[in-house]
């Protein structure tokens, strides 16, 4: 039984991270961990900041990562990992998807987006390794542009430091899709195991 | 089958904690269960709804919390388990049963969740919830984990059932939206059946029943507080040889655990967890504060334990030095990093993580961060909304008058989103109906057109009363009822309006206009704000109905119709934008810039000014006019009349932004001269703006030019014709320093009578600059008697210093600048009446405005419409025998002909006149190639001012005649750039396309309110006519960068679907706009505004 093990997933409304972390924690409970997480709802669709948090193992209490005790994140948009990165751990892993999602203020000038450059350099600083992956364009070869989030999942499941089973990752997708999908986002959580462990 | 009824006790779920407190109200056998939807509480009763059909129970979204718990309290005095659920400014509407309901109890049991919200997640307060409780004699329960939230709500239950008193387990986002593995326990099947046992004494509050139930009521208390020391959710834990001891309930009680972990001191310190805030352990709390000297108490938002506590220990005598808000903050969430360092100061232990270096982080990166606030989605009706109402309401406002500026009272829901630019919908925000009560108030205290806004959810909630009450009380207000069918903010549940319930049953479904109707609102009318011209008309008719007015603006959710035509597997019809229609601002020229005869960048300076860049923008200015301290005097700045901002209130006030920057180029040292140096020498006839701009031009090219100027001064007009009290010389000669720094050499009193020469004694081009110094003559009999003078040279005299007499009466003839500039500096200079005579009528009159104004107030008297015939006098002047005229056809210069009306000739006295009717230049240099016109101006190609002579160029008023200086300094700089060219050998001729011009009604306007522009100080015009001090002041920084603020950029003009609406779909890509069709939900309303119809259907 692990004693710690505190995993971020960051993203914009309407990506599916909190489904990321619906499945991966009811994946954990299926396995016998133990688990807590947070989330900040209601942003699905309205195009905010969303991030939750997931912390496996015994000596876990609180909802929330304290700062700096972060092992791994997962973003699915590069400035939300920016947005985050006080929680990280030096020796973090991180992986990013690294297409843009641009927020209305921006369009506006009444806010800048930083380049991917600045925004890897600054994560790099703080962590030991961080992996960029283009999710969407996985989410294309798995052939359906809506599993990005699950290539993310399946990244995260690659680098092996879950210690949750493929195939409880696998089953809890079979049962949360309709049927019709399901193969897509298999198809794309392998294609994400593979992204992560190429680079 | 729905997950929270799994009925296997002992397995664990990872649950949301709201769903961990849904399943404790079933397993717990909950028959009843009301609430009102607010985060973060509206999960629990969404899953309660999707239970009770199965489990036979009744759940309700009741039209808002007072009503919920009423429901739920009806239940629990009829024997049965109910639970009310709200988020804690919820409990605030229902703040009135509560207080009462204690006194009453339960006959069954009753459990109140309220939620709070530490940090404002989604709320507009952060208030403790707990103090309410403690008011209302209500228990309260606090769970530190989704475990705890689920057995609490268990035994709650149980305690109120046994007590007879309700019980209120407060939640927080932390546990509400937090998950946790969740072990599951038995499923209570009890079914009850209801029954009211009247009790008259008990349950009817008069005054007699108050005082005879609070003293029971006070009774119960007492009772829960002996048991509270036994729940085992309060449990004390001494450390052997602990020095201190720690107090924590709830998130806090976590984040302690978690702190006291890392820093791997657990078992050095005494920790006392609370479960009960209210009625507290006290004899754990003994126990505790005996135990140790130094107490924490870990705490978040208010200091409600730690006040009490601290009361206990001052009863009880207890020798204990207690932390609280000392070391803790009091807004906003706990963290175990900031409990952490609250320990270790205590403690005096080392901190496992450097806190300050991820301080340091944060620090650095936040300004990098792009904004990212929660928006209204793509096709929602609410945008469209808003910019129907802020559009036609700022019109209506413009009409009332200048300073005139709504008030748009707004709401809580999804439409509050609208808050950000561009829409900026609301004003005031505070709690559910008050939008339409401020409104009320507003009416009775301001002077301006009020329109309130809220949803339907929000409508049945809290906006009928205040809706009667405008009735009632007269307010004259516009009430919009932003109906788009559902309560989407908190998870789109069901409200009054939809005609369905929480358990998805048909029912009657209530309109907002047959309600408002029969409340008496006589204007109320129903639009779709989609179509948005007619919803702008009918914006329109409520603002100006005389009375209260209500318009419903209805059109589905964008969300819930998205799901209703997936589920009819309907296609959403996708927008594009046509990019060859598409026009961006960039291809098309601002008119401030178009009208400026320099070129000025004035949009670009004026962002520069904005951000407070006055050197970078001072860098721009000069990039077209190399003198802008004089240019910010003496312009009679055409942009002005052409800002765009002008049709909205007033112009920007560019002249004086650009006076700014020559201000405050005085203060800095002259440019150096450029490091290139060219050969060819180059010859500028005239030391005026033209001659020198273009030296200025030329020498930063790096060539070498001397200038030869005829006067004992440089300066041209600038020097010899334009008054101190307009220009005062030293700024002048600071200017012409300036150039002169860059290596121009000035040769003073050198007259210039062939151009030839100097190309002989080797200047290989030459610019005539000699600008327009001769007067015409009256051509009236009499013009050469003694004290008749051109104004030209009366000007220069003065300039000079020459001695120079002026009468007691002056006659001044003339309309232009020259005329108006004599008749002020000869009533500086002596005369105590001074006259001018125009020819034509004011409108005709050439001179600037603002020019003819200042010498009306200076007691300059005009009379218009006369013509001198005659001078009068014995070789001294006595006066002037005049013609009246009448206007007549236009002549060639476009302005109607002065005819003489026979037989009005009159006579008017004078001792001085001056003649301003008219400047040539002196061109002692013609011939063959370098040609003068018949008006006697030289002649120059207008494009490249090449004159027939190689080499030879031509500008400025020795051109056009009489212009604006700043025509002269775009001369200068044009010359300048054809010699350059002439030099190298390259053609002269540059081809300018005629861009487009930015027109007003381009602009995105929403959000812009009236701000008058700045203004600087004046001498008085009796202060003025003392001497020639200057008369306008300049702006300060300060003032300079709140003026720039107001200008429209009309440079962003005509993105009008970013701009005015900021839908998420439309992005900008490669530079190009572009609809993103995965997020297109089809609403029309940016192809409704685009002025280009450049967005059409895919």
């Amino acid at each position: 039984m692990i004693k710690e093990l505190n995993i971020l997933i960051a993203g914009v409304g309407g990506q599916g991270a909190i489904l990321m972390s619906e499945l991966l924690g009811d994946a954990a409970v299926r396995d016998g961990l133990r688990i807590r997480g947070s989330e900040v709802l209601g942003m699905a669709v309205r195009g905010g900041s969303v991030f939750s948090s997931l912390r496996m193992g015994s000596d876990v209490y609180g909802p929330l990562p304290p700062l700096g005790k972060c092992d791994i994140m997962v973003s699915l948009e590069p400035s939300e990992a920016l947005r985050n990165i006080t929680f990280l751990s030096k020796l973090a892993l991180v992986i990013v998807n690294t297409a843009i999602v641009v927020p209305f203020t921006v369009s506006l000038g009444i806010s800048k987006y930083p380049s991917l450059e600045v925004i890897m350099e600054k994560l790099k600083g703080v962590s030991s390794k961080v992996i960029p992956l283009d999710a969407n364009e996985l989410a294309r070869e798995a052939g359906n542009p809506r599993t990005a989030n699950i290539a993310m999942l399946g990244a995260l499941y690659g680098t092996g430091k879950v210690p949750i089973k493929e195939e409880t990752l696998k089953a809890e997708i079979e049962e949360r899709f309709p049927p019709k999908i399901v193969p897509a986002n298999h198809k794309a959580f392998d294609l994400g195991i593979k992204a992560c462990q190429q680079v | 089958m729905q997950k929270l009824l799994t009925d296997s006790p002992g397995k664990a779920m990872f649950l949301l904690g709201n769903e961990a407190i849904a399943r404790g109200a079933i397993e717990a056998g909950v028959q009843i269960a009301a609430a009102y939807p607010g985060t973060p509480s509206s999960e629990i009763m969404e899953n309660m709804a999707s239970v009770a059909k199965d489990l036979g129970i009744h759940v309700e979204w009741s039209t808002n919390e007072k009503v919920a718990f009423e429901v739920a309290f009806a239940a629990s005095i009829s024997g049965l388990r109910a639970l009310a659920a709200m988020k804690h400014v919820g409990l605030n509407v229902a703040h009135d049963p509560i207080m009462s309901a204690s006194y009453i109890g339960v006959t069954g049991a009753m459990v109140l969740l309220v939620a709070d919200d530490p940090w404002a997640w989604s709320s507009q307060n952060e208030q403790d919830s707990r103090y309410v409780a403690r008011q209302g004699y209500l228990p309260v329960l606090e769970p530190s984990s989704a475990q705890e939230a689920k057995d609490m709500m268990v035994d709650a239950f149980d305690l109120s059932e046994e007590f007879g008193h309700l019980f209120v387990i407060r939640s927080v986002t932390r546990i509400g939206h937090a998950r946790g593995d969740v072990t599951l326990g038995k499923i209570s099947k009890e079914r009850r059946k209801g029954s009211f046992k009247k009790d008259r004494l008990r349950f009817v509050l008069t005054p007699l029943g108050a005082r005879i139930n609070r003293p029971k009521m006070i009774n119960r208390i007492e009772e829960i507080k002996k048991r509270a020391n036994t729940l085992p959710y309060n449990r004390l834990n001494l450390a052997s040889g602990a020095r201190l001891g720690i107090i924590a309930a709830g998130v806090p009680y976590s984040y302690a655990q978690e702190a006291l972990k890392w820093m791997g001191i657990g078992d050095k310190i005494s920790v006392l967890k609370i479960g009960t805030p209210y009625p507290l352990p006290e004899d754990l709390v003994k126990g505790l504060l005996t135990s140790v000297p130094e107490v924490l108490i870990v705490e978040e938002l208010e200091p409600f334990l730690e006040l009490h506590i601290k009361a206990i220990a001052q009863e009880e005598n207890i020798p204990v030095k207690i932390y609280g808000k000392d070391l803790l903050p009091i807004v906003g969430e706990l963290s175990t990093g900031k409990v952490m360092k609250a320990i270790a100061s205590l403690t005096g232990s080392e901190l496992p993580v450097d806190l300050g270096e991820i301080e340091k982080l944060e620090t650095e990166t936040a300004p990098l961060l792009p904004l990212r606030p929660p928006a209204l989605c793509a096709g929602c009706p609410h945008r469209a909304s808003f910019y129907a109402i802020k559009t036609i309401s700022r019109k209506i406002a413009r009409e009332i008058g200048k300073d005139i500026v709504p008030v748009y009272p707004g709401d809580i829901g999804c439409y509050t989103l609208g808050n950000p630019p561009p829409l900026e919908s609301n004003d005031v925000t505070m709690c559910m109906g008050a939008s339409f009560g401020l409104a009320n108030g507003f009416s009775h205290s301001v002077d301006v057109p009020v329109i309130a806004h809220l949803g339907d959810s929000t409508f049945f909630h809290a906006g009928i009363p205040p809706m009667i009450n405008a009735v009632f009380n007269k307010a004259n207000i516009t009430m919009v009822v932003l109906d788009n069918g559902t309560t989407a903010m908190t998870g789109f549940q069901p409200d009054a309006g939809v005609g369905f319930t929480a358990t998805g049953e048909k029912t009657v479904q209530l309109r907002p206009e047959n309600i408002a109707r029969a409340c008496g609102v006589e204007f109320v009318e129903v639009m779709d704000p989609f179509d948005l011209k007619t919803a702008m008309e009918v914006i329109e008719k409520a603002i100006r109905f005389e009375g209260p007015s209500l318009v419903v603006s209805r059109r589905l959710c964008a969300q819930e119709a998205q799901r209703e035509k997936k589920k009819l597997k309907e296609e959403i019809i996708h927008y594009r934008v046509d990019q060859e229609k598409c026009v961006k601002s960039k291809n098309k020229m601002m008119p401030c810039s178009a009208a400026c005869p320099a070129g000025n960048d004035i949009p670009g300076i004026i962002n520069l000014i904005k951000i407070g860049k006055i050197k970078e923008a001072l860098e721009l200015v000069k990039e077209t006019n190399p003198m802008p301290a004089v240019l910010g005097r003496v312009c009679y700045h055409p942009c002005e009349t052409d800002c765009n901002r002008g049709q909205l209130d007033e112009a920007m006030a560019i002249h004086k932004l650009e006076r700014l920057l020559g201000d405050y180029e005085a203060n800095l040292p002259g440019e150096e001269a450029t490091e290139a140096r060219r050969e060819e020498k180059v010859a500028i006839i005239g030391s005026g703006p033209a001659g020198l701009s273009c030296a200025y031009y030329l020498a930063k090219m790096g060539y070498p030019v001397t200038i030869f100027e005829s006067l004992s001064v440089a300066g041209g007009m600038l020097a010899v014709g334009i008054p101190e009290y307009r220009l005062p010389k030293d700024v002048l000669k600071e200017e012409i320093k300036k150039i002169e720094g860059l290596g121009v050499e000035i040769r003073l009193n050198t007259q210039v009578s062939s151009v030839d020469d100097l190309m002989n004694q080797g200047y290989k081009a030459v610019f005539v600059a000699v600008g327009a110094h001769k007067s015409m003559n009256l051509g009236a009999p009499g013009e050469d008697k003694e004290g008749v003078i051109s104004a030209l040279s009366f000007l220069r005299e003065v300039s000079l210093g020459e001695q120079v007499i002026v009468g007691e009466k002056t006659a001044v003839i003339g309309g232009g600048n020259a005329a108006i500039d004599a008749a002020r500096v000869a009533l500086r200079h002596g005369a105590k009446e001074v006259s001018i005579i125009y020819r034509r009528s004011r409108v005709e009159m050439p001179a600037s405005d603002e020019e003819i104004n200042a010498a009306e107030e200076e007691g300059v008297n005009i009379t218009y419409l006369a013509a001198p015939t005659k001078v009068l006098g014995d070789g001294k002047l006595t006066g002037l025998e005049c013609t009246r005229m009448e206007l007549g056809e236009p002549d060639e210069s476009g302005r109607k002909r002065p005819v003489p009306i026979k037989g009005s000739e009159f006579n008017v006295d004078a001792d001085t006149l001056i003649v301003a009717i008219g400047q040539v230049p002196e061109l002692p240099f013609t011939d063959e190639q370098l040609k003068a016109s018949p008006k006697g101006t030289l002649t120059a190609d207008a494009g490249t001012l090449a004159t027939g002579k190689p080499g030879v160029f031509g500008g400025g008023d020795a051109v056009t005649g009489p212009a604006m200086v700043t025509d002269a300094i775009g001369a200068g700089r044009k010359a300048a750039n054809s010699i350059d060219r002439y030099l190298r050998g390259e053609s002269l001729t540059v081809t300018q396309g005629e861009a487009p011009i930015v027109s007003y009604e381009e602009l995105s306007l929403t959000g812009i309110e009236s701000i008058p522009r700045a203004e600087a100080d004046k001498l008085t015009a009796a202060e003025r006519v003392k001497g020639f001090a200057e008369i306008e002041s300049g702006f300060t920084e300060e003032t300079a960068v709140a003026e720039a603020k107001r200008c429209l950029s009309c440079d962003v003009g005509s993105e009008k679907c970013i701009m005015l609406l900021a839908c998420p779909a439309i992005i900008r890509d490669d530079g190009k706009t572009v609809i993103d069709d995965s997020m297109c939900d089809g609403c029309t309303v940016c192809a409704q505004v685009c002025p280009y119809n450049a967005i059409v259907q895919e």
